[in-house]
């Protein structure tokens, strides 16, 4: 199924929680703020939250800044 | 001496420099910077990850007791900076923000009026808003009524290091509005902090001219000198100027020779 992360289509292989996602397809999780259709999911809700067809992620963090 | 301190959303400030984290060239050196500089208050960016260049986090550099002020650069718009506002709430940065809101990439200017826009709605929200603006009168004003806890007028473009290219106008907004006014962006020179101090700044946010300096560490604690001569001298009001010699000798009993 497709699913969009931060507006590039990406192609997950089976159907995930949002934990899964960030375990398997990301290289860390360390500072990660996850946001599932413009809302943030909490660490503790990433778990019950099964990515669908369409769903738009983004994955930010905090960087350096002025 | 009576205590001074800079109170912003029911935090007590002591140190009167703020800094950012951007453009170290090592991230390694932002706690000692903040150690060597007192600085009790630090900015940080919000951005999509890259997952061909990933990068570090940040918040794994700063002391926890520092209070972060999460910006909203990247924004172009009220939308967009609302957007980040409330991602870096949710993410555990807390209730501070500096609003960042800049369409122009050549001068990197603020743009006041969704600014503006977007100081109200996240003041509303509960935030503790310091708003990046152009030094303008009116929209002092206007950023008054919405809810800034402060605002935070630059002295020149950001990162330019060119100092109060704007002090008149940074004056208009010292002497009139009831907020502290914090000169943010283009400071490069501790000289150039303790002038703003001096006229009457509550205080100021440095980052370039920190992390670019050679020894950021060491740069940190000039700035943070520099903002507290120049606050120190604000608060014991500068003696008059005049245009001619003001003798600091009496001018009496003068030990003269005859021949003159």
């Amino acid at each position: 199924m497709t699913i969009s992360v931060n507006d590039e289509p990406f192609e997950l292989e089976r159907e995930m929680s949002v934990e899964e996602f960030v375990a398997e397809e990301l290289e860390s999780d360390d500072g990660l703020v996850v946001l599932v259709n413009d809302a943030v999911v909490p660490k503790e809700k990433r778990n019950a939250l099964i990515l669908k067809e369409g769903d738009c992620v983004e994955v930010v963090r905090f960087v350096s800044g002025g | 001496m009576e205590k001074d301190e800079l109170v912003l959303g029911g935090k007590v400030f002591t140190n009167r420099l703020f800094t950012g984290t951007g453009k170290f060239a090592r991230n390694e050196d932002i706690a000692p910077m903040l150690e060597a500089s007192g600085s009790q208050m630090v900015t940080v960016a919000l951005r999509r990850i890259d997952f061909k260049f990933p990068q570090e986090n940040i918040l794994n550099f700063i002391p926890k007791n520092v209070t972060l002020l999460p910006n909203t650069s990247g924004a172009r718009n009220c939308a967009e900076a609302v957007k980040i506002a409330r991602i870096a709430r949710e993410a555990g940065c807390g209730r501070f923000i500096k609003i960042e809101i800049i369409n122009d990439s050549k001068y990197l200017l603020p743009d006041n009026a969704e600014t503006v826009k977007a100081t109200e709605i996240l003041a509303k929200e509960g935030f503790v808003v310091l708003p990046y603006m152009m030094p303008d009168f009116v929209s002092a004003k206007r950023l008054e009524e919405a809810g800034a806890a402060a605002i935070m007028p630059l002295g020149s473009p950001i990162g330019s290091n060119r100092g109060l290219l704007t002090r008149p106008f940074i004056e208009i907004l010292i002497e009139n509005t009831d907020l502290p006014v914090v000169v943010d962006a283009g400071i490069g020179r501790p000289s150039q902090a303790a002038e703003a101090m001096e006229a009457g700044a509550a205080a100021c946010l440095v980052n370039t001219a920190i992390s670019a300096a050679d020894d950021p560490v060491r740069m940190g604690r000039a700035f943070s000198l520099a903002v507290e001569a120049g606050r120190t001298a604000f608060l014991a009001k500068l003696a008059e100027e005049s245009k001619y010699a003001v003798a600091s000798s009496p001018l009496t009993g003068f030990l003269r020779t005859k021949e003159v």
